[in-house]
């Protein structure tokens, strides 16, 4: 629609409703009202402290969650219908999601409705199929003959350096090789954009700054969005063009950052130090004064 | 060389081998040196003490009394052929609540509103206990095959059902998730992320069933078979030969025992990625 | 090792202790069988009341082994399973006391709602006690003397326990019992087509004490004057009115009396010598087998 919008939010809620430690149910509000547009090509960091709904919104993002208002566009195509608004279309909604929630996709008919691909902290890959197994599942889901698959999955797996662990399971590599995988996996289907979820936040850091390389070799002008959840202030500086910080409960845009700093950066780029600076004095005074609305 | 590579590649190099673990895997737990230990000297004592009358030896027979017994019944009763009779009801009982029960749970653990509709009603009847619905079996099916192998299939069903079900509903949503997004329809979740997960739970609950079902094939021999180890325990009873009857005891442990090996095999074949967790 | 050796040594002196509680009445135990009519009729009357219960048992294998621990004073068995309990060791506390003679020899019973005659017999399938072959040979000694063809009768041999369930089930038309059975299957509801009467111990065809025998009362050896006292009382019962026997044993199987009302009663007796010498031949030799 837009040109050059690949991601588009629009007014994006998500209310929660919880029981309390007094039995009381009480709203939460995980999101209020964000709007975000992402460009072509880029890649962003939404960072925050714990907690303040950016995985949620990630999640909203790919079509995994069903935001409570607005609306999600992917390269200009709607990411699950409009919630309805009259009684007669709540009812008709209540009718054809009596048995299949509305987030699931076909019944038997795998059906992949926007080119994107998803990367979880931890449980991102399937551990009781093979690397080679787990690469040919998205691709069979895609459509592929077995051969091209076979041979789709090992260029990739190739290329993010598990050519050698073919037919090993995940239980039997390190926590750095599983993300690994994840990234080829999310890779082979070669999307236009990828949604990942506190990627690195599971290994150590040394490993976290090897994979980070890697993922920036990897998409080196590949011209696919990137939308990346973190707490790591460094590492959002590191890879991003551009950072968007979150302030918690409710969880809405606080700021934006753009770095234009070229790449491939040096960690210890003056630039980025001062950005990195300037967000954490800005993430402490959030937690310090524990605003409840941000305007 | 040549012929080793012959045999030893596929096929039934593989299963020779398959067979070999499977029985150095269950006979080696069994009889390990420190069982040996304890075993043979029990076995000492059970061939003593009736000899010697500390306890009344046609009550209480000697080992060799049962070897005796076991060989008289193999020769003159057909024991091999009731055992057969035994194993195959009770394979065909298992195998039906197996092919039942977890379709059922799987639907049950996916759907919230197929759980909704039918699990109080499997709540309602899986508390009875699997002998009290002997009499109302009777009645229906009469005395014969089809009560006998109901029966074994009314033990195994519940077990695999509830664990089942409960293992596909907990499955991590973070799999899904990850399959979802992929474009993955609910078919080839369930086939290829559901199912899996739950593996392990599943044969833990075969496991179970096993045990019932095995108890609940003794008791629908007892009532009315002609053949099987139940019916020869019965009748051992009834004319008071009590080598013969622990003749049949012991040869449905070594079902029971044999059944439970083939499906912690099964477990470790199946289940190579929980290995280095 | 020493919990293990200490479980053995309580297993052992379980099986060792012989001090069993007797009720003041003595326990008589059975299987329901209707040929027992005179201990039915005993238990109503007053003597027997006052001196006996009568217990049903599942099976009279239960009534062998509640007999060898003690835990009942007397108990009707099947006489081959009594020569089977025989050999145990703890026969030896246990007496023959009586038996139950039933006088009818071979019978031919059919389906409740048959009506197959026995002139048209042949062509049909017909059960035979595989465990008591010689009732077919008596069989056909009996009906020689009337106008019935056997040639074409398709004979079944199937193990006596599942003759009635087979003519149930319809998987045979008509069946050849030992006579007591006859009983049996009318409480059942079913015919009978044909029954021998004149039956005399010492048939060449048959041993004459398994073949007439039903039930043989075993008692426990010690307690003499309780013994004589019941043997006295089911005697007598058994001497009592047929009518009088007839109620009482469709009262305990809840069946119309009209039902026995043609068939004849079991009578039980004191063991005889006869009797005695077979199971003290039985026992003796087989003691440790």
């Amino acid at each position: 629609m837009e040109g050059g919008e690949m991601i588009e939010a629009r007014r994006i809620s998500k209310f929660f409703s919880i029981v309390n430690k007094e039995g009381i149910a009480e709203g939460l509000t995980a999101c209020l009202s964000v709007t975000l547009s992402i460009e072509k090509g880029k890649i962003i960091t939404l960072l925050g402290p714990s907690g303040c709904g950016k995985s949620t919104f990630l999640e909203i993002l790919a079509g995994l969650q069903a935001p409570s208002e607005g609306e999600v566009f992917i390269d200009g195509v709607r990411v699950l219908e409009p919630l309805p608004s009259t009684r007669a279309e709540m009812d008709a909604y209540r009718k054809r999601y009596r048995f299949l929630s509305p987030l699931a996709n076909d019944l038997f008919r795998d059906r992949p409705k926007h080119d994107i691909a998803m990367i979880f902290q931890d449980y991102a890959v399937f551990p009781w199929m093979t690397v080679l197994q787990n690469v040919t599942f998205t691709l069979k889901l895609r459509g592929l003959r077995r051969a091209e698959r076979e041979k789709q999955a090992l260029f990739y797996l190739n290329k993010v350096g598990l050519g050698a662990s073919l037919h090993k399971y995940p239980s039997q590599l390190s926590g750095g090789m599983r993300q690994r995988l994840a990234f080829a996996r999310a890779l082979s289907v070669e999307p236009k954009a990828i949604l990942m979820d506190e990627p690195f936040a599971a290994v150590d850091l040394l490993t976290r700054e090897r994979l980070q390389d890697d993922l920036l070799k990897l998409l080196d002008s590949s011209g696919i969005t990137i939308v990346i959840v973190t707490h790591d202030v460094a590492e959002a500086a590191y890879l991003s063009d551009e950072i968007i910080i979150f302030s918690p409960s409710p969880g809405t845009i606080r700021n934006r950052f753009t770095i234009d700093v070229p790449r491939p950066r040096r960690r210890d780029h003056p630039e980025l130090a001062d950005i990195q600076e300037r967000i954490s004095r800005l993430l402490k005074y959030d937690i310090d004064n524990e605003s409840e609305y941000s305007i | 060389m040549q012929v080793e590579q012959q045999y030893g590649s596929k096929g039934f190099g593989r299963l020779t081998r398959g067979a070999g673990l499977f029985l150095r895997n269950s006979f080696g737990s069994l009889f390990s040196r420190e069982f040996i230990k304890v075993l043979i000297p029990l076995l000492l004592l059970w061939e003593v003490i009736p000899r010697f009358d500390i306890l009344p030896r046609t009550l209480a027979p000697t080992l060799s009394d049962v070897a005796l017994a076991f060989r008289d019944m193999v020769i003159n009763k057909g024991l091999l052929l009731h055992i057969l009779y035994s194993l195959g009801k009770f394979l065909a009982g298992l195998l039906i609540a197996v092919f039942t029960a977890i379709p059922i749970g799987i639907f049950m653990g996916w759907n919230l509103p197929i759980r909704k509709h039918t699990l109080p009603l499997f709540q309602i009847l899986a508390p009875i206990p699997p002998p009290a619905w002997v009499p109302l079996t009777i009645i229906i099916f009469g005395i014969g095959l089809p009560m006998q192998i109901y029966l074994i299939f009314l033990g195994a069903f519940y077990p695999i059902l509830f664990n089942t079900y409960q293992a596909i509903k907990d499955t991590d949503p973070r799999y899904l998730s990850s399959a979802r997004v992929f474009g993955a329809s609910e078919l080839t979740l369930i086939c290829n992320i559901y199912f899996w997960n739950a593996l392990g739970a599943i044969i833990m609950s075969v496991k179970t069933g096993v045990a019932i079902a095995l108890v609940m094939l003794v008791i629908a021999e007892m009532y009315g078979g002609r053949s099987g180890i139940g019916y020869l325990l019965v009748e051992a009873k009834d004319f008071f030969q009590i080598p013969a009857m622990v003749v049949c005891m012991l040869v449905l442990g070594m079902i029971g025992w044999f059944s439970i090996e083939i499906l912690k095999f099964a477990e470790l074949k199946l289940a190579l990625w929980k290995v280095g967790r | 090792m020493v919990t293990l050796l200490l479980v053995i040594l309580c297993v052992v002196f379980a099986f060792q202790s012989t001090r069993k509680l007797f009720s003041p009445k003595a326990i008589i135990g059975h299987n329901g069988s209707p040929l027992l009519a005179f201990l039915y009729a005993a238990d109503e009357g007053d003597e027997g009341r006052e001196a006996f219960t009568a217990a049903k048992f599942n099976s009279s294998a239960d009534v062998g082994y509640a007999l060898l621990s003690g835990t009942i004073h007397a108990g009707f068995i099947e006489p081959e399973k009594a020569l089977e309990l025989s050999r145990l060791s703890g026969f030896d506390n246990l007496v023959v006391l009586g038996k139950v003679t039933f006088p009818y020899g071979v019978t031919v019973i059919t389906k409740k709602g048959s009506s197959l005659r026995l002139q048209d017999i042949n062509g049909h399938h017909i059960g035979v006690p595989s465990d008591n072959p010689a009732l077919l040979e008596e069989f056909t000694t009996a009906v020689s003397k009337y106008p019935v063809q056997l040639k074409q009768v398709n004979y079944q041999f199937l193990p006596s326990d599942a003759i009635i369930p087979a003519l149930d089930a319809g998987k045979i038309h008509g069946a050849i019992v030992k006579g007591s059975k006859s009983v049996i299957a009318i409480s059942d509801g079913h015919n009978i087509l044909f029954q021998k009467w004149d039956m005399e111990p010492g048939n060449e065809c048959c041993p004459p004490v398994i073949d007439q025998l039903e039930f043989v009362l075993l008692a426990q050896k010690k307690e003499q004057t309780r013994n004589r006292a019941l043997v006295e009382i089911l005697t007598g019962s058994a001497a009592l009115n047929p009518s009088v026997l007839r109620a009482a044993l469709s009262r305990a199987e809840h069946v119309p009396e009209t039902l026995f009302a043609d068939l004849p009663l079991a009578s039980f007796e004191l063991a005889d010598n006869q009797l005695l010498s077979l199971f003290s031949q039985h026992s003796g030799t087989d003691h440790h087998k």
